[in-house]
């Protein structure tokens, strides 16, 4: 075990030593510090310009029952002043001499017909009055109006219903009648989800650096001199736990730099409501056990590769047998969101190449039980010791076959005779 | 390496290594590629403090034996004993292997990746430092160890392969080939650590197809072909063997052709006499001081080594 731990701190540092591998590590930290400076500095500049102040006048030709206009309250509406006014002409000359922003008209039979002349200079430019994006009750116009209307008809309860009628929660009902709980957690969605997604990269990236790395070896012709001083299985076992300490090493940098980004992000902006954007306990632990086994799953494959192949292009070339089932779960998110105890989302969590990625997704909706938990981890971690007891094996026939790599037929009987 | 520049003894040397128990004891070696018998029954045995030559033409399975012996690859047959046991981490780290097909980490520097294959070999990492600097110094590359090894011409990478085969000081050594390429200084150097070591009780197995660095270093002989064993013994005797009842005389004077002579070869001062059959080398002597002739140098006129193989090879292929 010696050996290989010397294997493993040797290729721990070398692999940080690689400028490739700094950059990718750093890219995350940049990122965010990147975003976190470009949202910072819109915040600020946001926050330095006071919202402008709009004057809007208003000539109110509607008459209520009392014989009285029907808007001359709840004039103040955010950063719109609404200005009673009575002469059309002298309204219109403030207009053309920049008093007031815009001009609305409230005709007589506007309770009939709901219409409402707007009058504004040529592209004046100014907006949060009336445009209707998304709902224009909100608008301040919108709410100018509605509170008008209301006022003495209805009290401030009901009036803020009719502003805001509704806001929905939905509950579903199974066939047995039971109430189908929806717990779609959006923070703990996107922690495991995000999580997932770092997983599937740091794990490709170091396992891509081990297969690299032996294949350097073998074309290097080191690998002779490293067999006579130590056991293919110390090789490898050395290999996978040095780049696996590189990879677990980059994790930690993403995962921490995702964390004080969001953390930095909620100081910046206040986050949506109801989106908890506290790292779940489990997703920790989890996630820490799917990239050791996931990490150990995938490495040992690719040294398997490294192992039968001659050289790095080769290599390269024959990598995607491992990669495309591992990042096949992508394909399949939206469906696996949806169902995720569905038999597509539960054979995608125990199929150890897709399992670290699937099961990540299910947990992220709540959709994964601890039974298929334990199946998934378990059903992970055999393929693991089935993946280096059969990598052992290539390694000792096909570590020191230069320029010619062995058929399938071959491969097979290896194993077969080993 | 001691007070006087030489190196020191090699770890295991004087304790584990009993003198009778060889260093490597391999027997009956078979290996298969394919429909092919690389390697059919070979045995060879290196005595402590022995070097042995192992020579053959290429592909006749020189690399494949070693590879066996050092259990980098498993025979389909045979056994291999290191150091009068099965093949285990302890006997491994008293071998130093420098291979045929050679190469370093070439993005790193000469200086760590010493100290990393020493500490591969059991050493600590302090004195894997100490050691690999003064093996650096040893072979005149101590200016390099901090180049990268992508920097170094072929010659010198060679030379720190070497540096890096035998700082952990083996009580065994192989090396496949190991001078092919060396210009005839560095070749120079590499011998005399060789010949140094060797001194201090180190074994060595040493392959290669140039017969005079065999004749020139080697005790004892295993002469391999198409995987099999041709010849097997100590050099002397081999050369005994194939030598061709012939004498070889230097003398100053021209003399008479001696009665037991079949034949008279001669250049200068140097003749090759050739004797009748069943004529002993001594009495053709007796008879040349008999005739009042001064005899400067008299021996026994063996082959080369480098005829012996062509002899050998040349019928085993014809």
């Amino acid at each position: 075990m010696r050996k290989a731990l010397l294997i493993a701190r040797h290729e721990f540092f070398v692999t940080l030593s690689r400028p490739s591998f700094r950059i990718f590590s750093a890219l995350v930290p940049v990122l965010a510090v990147l975003g976190l400076g470009t949202i910072s500095v819109y915040q600020t500049v946001r926050d330095d310009k006071p919202e402008e102040a709009i004057q809007a006048g208003v000539i109110d030709l509607t008459v209520g029952l009392a014989g009285d206009p029907l808007f001359t309250s709840y004039r103040q509406q955010d950063n719109v002043t609404f200005v009673l006014m009575t002469d059309p002409q002298a309204a219109t000359r403030r207009l053309i001499d920049g008093d007031i922003d815009k001009l609305y008209v409230i005709p007589e039979n506007y309770l009939h017909t709901g219409l409402i002349n707007e009058i504004k200079p040529e592209q004046a430019g100014i907006g949060g009055i009336s445009e209707a994006s998304g709902n224009p009750n909100q608008t301040p116009l919108g709410r100018f109006l509605l509170n008008n209307l209301f006022v003495g008809e209805v009290g401030p309860d009901r009036a803020q219903r009719v502003l805001d009628p509704f806001n929905i929660v939905t509950t579903e009902v199974s066939p047995d009648g039971s109430v189908v709980v929806e717990d779609r957690d959006l923070g703990r969605l996107l922690f495991f989800m995000g999580l997932g997604v770092m997983l599937v990269v740091s794990v490709f990236t170091t396992s891509g650096y081990l297969l690299q790395g032996l294949n350097e070896e073998k074309e290097n012709r080191i690998m002779e001199v490293l067999l006579s001083s130590a056991k293919p299985e110390h090789l490898m076992i050395g290999k996978l736990l040095g780049l696996g300490g590189a990879g677990l090493l980059q994790m930690l940098v993403w995962t921490a730099s995702g964390l004080l980004f969001l953390v930095a992000l909620t100081q910046i902006i206040e986050p949506p409501e109801g989106l908890d954007l506290t790292p779940p306990p489990l997703a920790i632990i989890v996630g820490a056990i799917y990239f050791v086994l996931g990490y150990f799953f995938f490495g040992t494959l690719m040294a398997a590769l490294g192992a039968i192949t001659t050289s790095t292009r080769e290599s390269g070339q024959v990598t995607a047998v491992v990669v495309l089932p591992g990042v096949a779960p992508l394909w399949f998110m939206e469906q696996m969101i949806e169902n995720p105890e569905g038999p597509l989302a539960r054979a995608a969590s125990f199929i150890p190449f897709s399992a670290p990625l699937a099961s990540l997704v299910r947990l992220g909706v709540d959709g994964m039980g601890l039974l298929d938990l334990v199946i998934s981890v378990v059903l992970l971690a055999g393929s693991v010791v089935l993946a280096m007891w059969l990598t052992i094996r290539l390694f000792r026939a096909y570590l020191l076959m230069y320029g010619q790599r062995p058929g399938f037929r071959q491969i097979l009987r290896t194993l077969r005779n080993a | 390496m001691n007070p006087t520049g030489t190196l020191e003894a090699p770890q295991g040397a004087t304790m584990t290594t009993p003198l009778t128990m060889p260093s490597v004891e391999a027997t009956d070696l078979w290996k298969r590629y394919g429909d092919r018998d690389v390697v059919q029954g070979v045995s060879l045995a290196v005595e402590r403090g022995q070097m042995l030559g192992l020579v053959g033409p290429n592909g006749s399975g020189k690399t494949t034996t070693i590879r066996m012996v050092l259990d980098i690859i498993r025979p389909d047959r045979g056994t291999v004993r290191l150091f009068g046991g099965r093949i285990s981490q302890a006997a491994q780290a008293k071998i130093g292997y420098l291979p045929e097909e050679r190469g370093l980490y070439k993005g790193q520097r000469v200086l760590p990746t010493l100290v990393y294959l020493a500490e591969l070999k059991g050493l600590a990492h302090a004195e894997a430092q100490t050691r690999a600097y003064e093996m650096l110094e040893r072979v005149g590359m101590a200016e390099h160890a901090n180049k990268k090894v992508r920097e170094l011409s072929r010659g010198m990478g060679q030379l720190v392969q070497f540096a890096a085969t035998v700082l952990h000081r083996p009580s065994f050594i192989v090396l496949d080939e190991p001078f092919s390429g060396l210009d005839p200084v560095n070749a120079r150097i590499m011998k005399e650590v060789m010949a140094e070591l060797n001194q201090q009780g180190t074994s060595v197995l040493f392959s290669t197809h140039q017969m005079t660095d065999v004749e020139e270093l080697c005790d004892n002989v295993v002469m391999i072909n198409r995987g099999a064993t041709v010849l097997n013994g100590p050099l002397l005797d081999i050369k005994r063997r194939y030598a061709d009842n012939a004498v070889y005389l230097e003398t100053a004077a021209p003399f008479a052709s001696p009665p037991s002579a079949v034949e008279v070869v001669g250049r200068g001062r140097g003749h090759l006499i050739r004797l009748r059959p069943g004529t002993a080398p001594e009495i053709v002597l007796r008879e040349l001081l008999d005739a009042g002739v001064r005899v400067d140098r008299y021996e026994l006129a063996t082959p080369s080594l480098e005829e012996i193989f062509i002899r050998i090879v040349g019928e085993a292929n014809a």
